[in-house]
């Protein structure tokens, strides 16, 4: 009887051992998808025709990820959605606000939104395929000397995104994404391919030849992308962007890129 | 022993009971062997087929062997207890070895000499009785319930002990083992890490790793502590096994009562604890702690059927005497309060034994052990830590007491079954422990209720700026004492924190442990003698946590005064700035373990015993969506060791020993980072929200609309007035890979005196590999990984060594005394402590923040807080009979340890206070030496033919030392760089993270002061009639 009962019993346990085995395999589960939190530094490469276009040369873009309500009231982590607000068009609306010229329709917002076309990446990269247009009216702004308030005309901008791309890895959680984008100023539009790296980190350094008489633009300093905090340096943390990824600093954005057109970029 | 002619027993009559016994029914299985070799006194030469019966009052029966050509003969599977040992062969002398006690799982050589009847001179033979274990090549301790009693080794409401006396409690008489802040520390490993086992099921809280089950020695015949060197049998631990065996009913019956007092009237004085600059202080004092049980055990049938079951209700209670100072006439006696701080709990246990038929026994037992403490007006006991859960009441009685409420509930079924040759057993045991553990808020308001304190927002106030907030602020005060409210109230009764509103964190929390668990023993033969041992065993945990946060936030004042944040809540965004609030989060988590071992004993030619074997296991986890959260696949730990006797005769060993421990993670990961734990924060005026009146702090303190734009978030954020603080799940590394330790130890021992041994330890142990969360990009994102490896090789790898150097001298209980002596010699240095943060005593085993940030790990490397370099501990007891119906027992314990290290520490940015260490860990002065002297006296009478009434008194810090026991290592609140590799001499240059130097007005005054000092003199009274 002992010794069936042991058979039985060895056998049961090679059984479940193996159930789970089989059923889960040894593979860590995937990350969710979601765009890295802290602001990205996009990188503006012109795809319109017209070559006033490629002025623009990039921009602080905030990114944050949502979840819809689910069981429970608690966030449903399948169902995750972005917004995306440029600094630029941030910046307009607080200095509009300010000076008590908004807009005034609830429906234009300094932000787009769309949703991720799948709740974990698949080949290492979540879809935002499409996204709401961020639009804002501002109306004219009349000067006003007592509160430091120039006068502005009347402007309108949106931005269309779209093919939002981000890279969602266990150890690179969407802090790197591509996408295209129209900007639309006061009718004219510029078309952009989008290369974003989360997060935006300045790197320019005072000129040594800059006087208060005559200011000269700041110098980029690549040593402040590097991830590696450097005390003596006046670096007391890293830069905050992940090691494995391959940066410069741009001379004109005086922000740390990424050194290749594609995602991944990796060193 | 001296050898006379008389002999103590007839053969005949030897014969006889050898024949009873083999009808009797034995079917208990313990670990434990006896072997030895018989030579003929005359000759010298081996003798076969002597009949060996073993007998004990622990033995159901008895247990025979016939000696081989070469005179060996081994008895196995015992349980523990004292034998005699009796050899019978025909024309030889009958010969008999008493007193030789077998401890759990150890493996004694008796080696013994027959005396021809032919012989015609005399001779006498000496014999001394082993006490080395010849067959294992592990490092511990085993402690009976007996020695508990004998020797003071629970000291009243210690950390692990509490009132209730618990089991683990006495793991600290081992000579590798210190306190830390949960529990016992192992051989420089943490509590959590070690595994807790009752009747061995693992008895670990399934959520945390700290002892789940905390019953009562009273209930236990054996405390088993192996700290290094054990065999594949035992894991899912990279500490020590702490092990307890409880009691079993026998054919004669058995009980007692007991009361225990040790009142706090009596209690030695204790040292104040000044604390700079703020005007309330809190004074605790013992008022009582106290139990009082009763057990019985005996047969319902007898040979067939046993039962044991025992009660104790216990009850701990501290005074709190709070009192306001004022800075510049002091204390000030009119606001003098007492308040309680106290638990009460009780544990009630059974057992039934049946004998089923002589090759199969079944046993079934449970307990429950429940508590409640604190509540309105009524402090708490902390859980784990045994001591009032509030320190300093700087606050309302609703806003800082809890009423905590726990149970563990435990049972399990054991069915031990041997074949007829009595060559294999089967062990099964299944087993379900349920826990819980709730922390409601004073008014017993649960986490998500909406209605009493869980409905009241908590409120932290810190303002410094312009000034301090003053006492009058919060509390009603004659002007005269402190001045009315404002700046000269501030100045001569500062607060520089304080709580008001409702409870802030509440939680229900349930653990389930499911077990179920075979071992296959076989005794063999085969160049020698084995004992092959096999297992399989299968654990399913569960975790189900419902946390809250009173009123659902948590509001904190800014320092400036000026405006309060949401500090903490449970919430998530669904679009910019549309915050879904939640009442409570709720989790269930689940995490199993397959495993398995193969293991042998070889006992090769019965020379040398070569420990051999492999434990297999495999953990999977799921987070609160039922998905799977992390695998911890194939842990191999190969174990191997080798135990030679020079003598060749039971009376020594050299051993060696390697091992790889892996680690078994509770399910703490799977509810936090497993699961996602969202905030978000947003701030408001303090213009539109004075959290002093509860409609504001229940109305406009939470209204949204009074939400102010949150400008650190800058113009691109989508979210302009809510901060995101926790998000989704926390990915996992897919490389990622299971923690292990591994260790080497070597040793001897070798039989002094007559049941006592002498022995030296060397152990060496370090950790493999560590699980833990890391950020790469300075806590933007965070994945759980193996730090310092693949992605993150730019970490600094996991360093956590420990060597030690142990020696030690044992008498056991025999003539009536015992000693037990040792000294440890230990470094333990790294830069990672185990399952908690000790500095700042985080308990979030795998994700605590050792490698949270690269900005984190600088100057970590050092001492590591449970690095005591000397231990001196020795117990002992002496019985004195006074006449034939009374005693006399005297005990004691003397224990002294060098002081640990201490540290510079400062705040970090993100991570906030004393997570920086300034200057290199442990570079701090060291803490100094502590001595205690415990006593036991004890007045035993016999009032009838088994019946005795004992009177005792333990005096516990009989000196009452009062040296400092830990001191304030924040240097400073502010935020700082560190300075790497740099020495006290260099803390002048000690910069804010804002580049400037730090001020002198920054650096906290407090620092380097006492914190804690040792537990004064405290007196236990006790009285126990035992039949």
């Amino acid at each position: 009887m002992m010794m069936k009962f042991i058979a039985k019993g060895s056998l049961a346990a090679a059984l479940i051992g193996g159930l789970l085995a089989a059923t889960y395999g040894c593979d860590q589960p995937k990350p969710k998808c979601a765009a890295g939190r802290v602001a990205f530094v996009g990188v503006y490469k012109n795809t319109s025709s017209d070559a006033a276009c490629a002025k623009l040369k990039g921009d602080t873009l905030g990114i944050s990820t949502y979840n819809a309500p689910g069981k429970e009231g608690k966030p449903n982590l399948d169902v995750a959605s972005i917004a995306i607000q440029s600094e630029s068009l941030g910046g307009l609306v607080a200095d509009s606000k300010s000076a008590g010229a908004a807009d005034k329709d609830p429906t234009h917002k300094p932000y787009a939104i769309g949703f991720f076309s799948t709740a974990e990446p698949e080949g290492d990269f979540c879809a935002v395929p499409t996204l709401t247009v961020a639009t804002q009216n501002i109306p004219a702004i009349a000067a006003d000397p007592d509160n430091k308030v120039e006068a502005a005309p009347a402007t309108s901008v949106s931005y269309t995104w779209s093919n939002a791309k981000f890279y969602v890895t266990s150890s690179a959680l969407g802090t790197q994404f591509t996408a295209d984008l129209t900007i639309t100023t006061d009718g004219k539009a510029c078309g952009y391919s989008v290369l974003g790296l989360s997060p935006a980190v300045p790197c320019g350094k005072d000129n040594p030849a800059s006087t208060e008489d005559k200011p000269l633009p700041k110098l980029p300093d690549v040593a402040a992308c590097a991830p590696e905090a450097d005390e003596d340096a006046g670096r007391p943390t890293g830069s905050g962007i992940n090691p494995d990824f391959p940066t410069r600093c741009d001379p004109e954005l005086l922000l740390c890129v990424l050194t290749k057109d594609t995602i991944p970029a990796l060193k | 022993m001296k050898f006379n002619r008389l002999g103590l027993w007839s053969s005949a009559s030897a014969a006889a009971i050898v024949i009873l016994a083999t009808s009797e029914a034995r079917a208990q299985v313990g670990g434990a062997s006896l072997t030895g070799r018989v030579t003929d006194a005359a000759t010298n030469t081996p003798v076969g087929d002597v009949v060996v019966t073993v007998t004990s009052p622990n033995l159901q029966g008895e247990e025979t062997a016939v000696t081989d050509a070469n005179g060996l003969w081994r008895v196995q599977s015992l349980p523990v207890g004292d034998y005699t040992i009796r050899l019978d062969k025909e024309s030889y002398k009958p010969f008999a070895r008493t007193s030789i006690t077998l401890r759990p799982d150890v493996t004694l050589r008796v080696d013994s000499q027959l005396l021809p009847e032919s012989l015609k001179e005399e001779i006498v033979v000496v014999a001394q009785n082993p006490t080395v274990d010849v067959a294992s090549s592990n490092t511990g301790l085993s402690i009976s319930n007996d020695f508990a009693r004998r020797v003071p080794v629970v000291r009243p409401g210690s950390a692990t002990g509490g009132a209730v006396r618990s089991f683990e409690a006495v793991a600290q008489a081992t000579p590798q083992a210190t306190a830390d802040t949960y529990g016992t520390s192992i051989n420089g490993t943490t509590s959590p890490e070690n595994n807790y086992a009752i009747d061995g099921l693992s008895r670990g809280n399934a959520g945390f790793g700290v002892n789940g089950a905390r019953l009562s020695i009273e209930f236990v015949r054996e405390v088993n502590v192996l700290t290094g060197g054990y065999m594949p049998e035992y894991g899912a631990a990279g500490g020590g096994i702490i092990s307890a065996t409880t009691k079993t009913g026998t054919n004669e019956f058995h009980g007692g009562a007991w009361i225990f007092a040790s009142p706090g009237s009596v209690e030695g004085q204790r040292k104040r604890i000044n604390r700079t600059g703020t005007t309330i202080t809190t004074q605790p004092s013992l008022d009582l702690i106290g139990d009082v049980g009763g057990e019985v055990g005996g047969p319902i049938v007898k040979d067939k059927l046993w039962f044991y079951a025992g009660f104790q209700l216990a009850r701990t209670a501290y005074n709190l005497d709070r009192v306001l100072n004022n800075s510049q006439s002091g204390e000030l006696n009119e606001t003098r309060r007492r308040f309680e701080a106290s638990k009460e709990e009780g544990q009630f246990f059974g057992k039934l034994t049946w004998a089923a038929d002589s090759r199969n026994r079944v046993s079934v037992s449970a307990y429950t052990l429940p508590s409640t403490s604190g509540g309105s007006n009524r402090g708490a006991i902390d859980p784990l830590l045994g001591v009032p859960a509030n320190g300093n009441l700087s606050g309302t009685p609703d806003a800082l007491f809890n009423e905590i409420k726990t149970n563990t509930t435990s049972v399990q079924a054991d069915w031990e079954t041997q074949s007829p040759s009595k060559k294999v057993f089967v062990k099964t045991t299944v087993g379900w422990m349920h826990q819980y553990e709730d922390t409601l808020g004073a008014d017993g308001s649960a986490a998500g209720d909406n209605f009493g304190l869980a409905a009241t927002p908590g409120v932290a106030w810190r303002r410094n700026t312009p000034g301090v907030h003053g006492i009058a602020d919060f509390e009603p005060i004659a002007p005269y004492l402190c001045d009315a409210a404002g700046a000269a109230n501030a100045t001569k009764c500062p607060v520089t924190n304080y709580s008001s509103g409702g409870p802030g964190f509440l939680s229900s929390r349930t653990f389930d442990r499911y077990t179920a668990r075979s071992i296959l023993t076989i005794l063999g033969e085969a160049a020698g003698h084995h004992v092959f041992k096999a297992g399989a065993e299968i654990e399913a945990l569960s975790y189900a946590s419902t946390k809250a946060y009173s009123g659902k936030n948590l509001l904190r004042e800014n320092p400036n005064g000026k405006r309060f944040d949401d500090f903490r809540n449970y919430s998530y965004l669904t679009s910019p700035d549309s915050i879904t609030l939640l009442n409570n989060l709720h989790n269930l988590t689940h995490s199993m373990t397959v495993g398995g071992f193969i293991q042998d004993s070889w006992a090769i030619g019965d020379k040398v015993t070569l420990n051999i074997g492999l434990r297999y296991d495999t953990q999977l986890m799921w987070g609160a969506d039922n998905a799977l959260s992390l695998v911890l696949p194939n842990m191999i730990s190969p174990r191997a060791g080798l135990v030679w006797d020079p003598t060749q005769s039971g009376h020594s060993k050299l051993y060696g020993n390697y091992a790889r421990y892996y680690q078994q993670l509770p399910l703490n990961i799977a509810d936090r980072a497993g699961s996602s734990e969202p905030q978000a924060s947003a701030r408001r005026p303090a213009t539109v929200c004075n959290p002093q009146d509860i409609g504001q702090l229940k109305g406009s303190c939470q209204d949204p609309a009074n939400n102010a734009v949150n400008p650190n978030l800058g113009p691109s954020s989508p979210d302009q007035k809510y901060a995101l603080i926790g998000a989704g799940k926390t990915p996992i590394d897919p490389d990622i890979k299971p923690q292990y330790s591994e260790e080497l130890v070597f040793g001897g021992e070798y039989d002094l005196i007559k049941n006592g041994r002498i022995g030296t330890s060397y152990t060496h142990r370090w950790i493999g590999r560590v699980i833990e969360d890391v950020s790469k990009d300075e806590a933007a994102t965070y994945f759980i990984t193996n730090p310092g490896e693949r992605s993150t090789s730019d970490f600094p790898k996991p360093v956590r060594n420990y060597d030690a150097l142990t020696v030690f001298f044992q008498k056991t209980y025999n003539n009536n005394w015992e000693l037990l002596a040792s000294y440890t010699l230990s470094y333990l240095r790294g830069n990672y402590a185990g399952l908690f943060r000790p500095e700042t005593g985080q308990l979030d085993p795998g994700t605590n923040s050792d490698y949270d940030l690269k900005s984190l790990t600088v100057n970590r490397n050092g001492p590591l807080p449970g690095d005591t370099r000397h231990q001196f501990k020795m117990f002992g007891s002496k019985t004195f009979d006074l006449g034939e119906r009374s005693s006399l027992l005297t005990g004691g314990a003397i224990r002294g340890q060098s002081g640990g290290p201490t540290s510079y520490l400062g705040s970090h940015p993100l991570y906030g206070a004393d997570e920086i260490f300034i200057l290199p860990r442990g570079e701090g002065n060291r803490l100094p030496w502590t001595y205690s002297l415990d006593t036991t006296l004890g007045y035993t009478v016999k009032v009838g033919e088994t019946q005795s009434v004992t009177v005792s008194m333990d005096i516990f810090n009989l000196l009452n030392f009062q040296e400092l026991a830990s001191r304030d290592d924040r240097y400073t609140s502010s935020d700082v760089n560190a300075i790497v590799g740099g020495k006290t001499g260099d803390l002048g240059k000690l910069r804010g993270t804002d580049g400037a130097l730090l001020q002198k007005k920054e650096v906290n005054p407090n620092f380097s002061n006492p914190t804690s000092y040792q537990a004064p003199r405290q007196f236990r009274f006790g009285l126990r009639g035992t039949f």
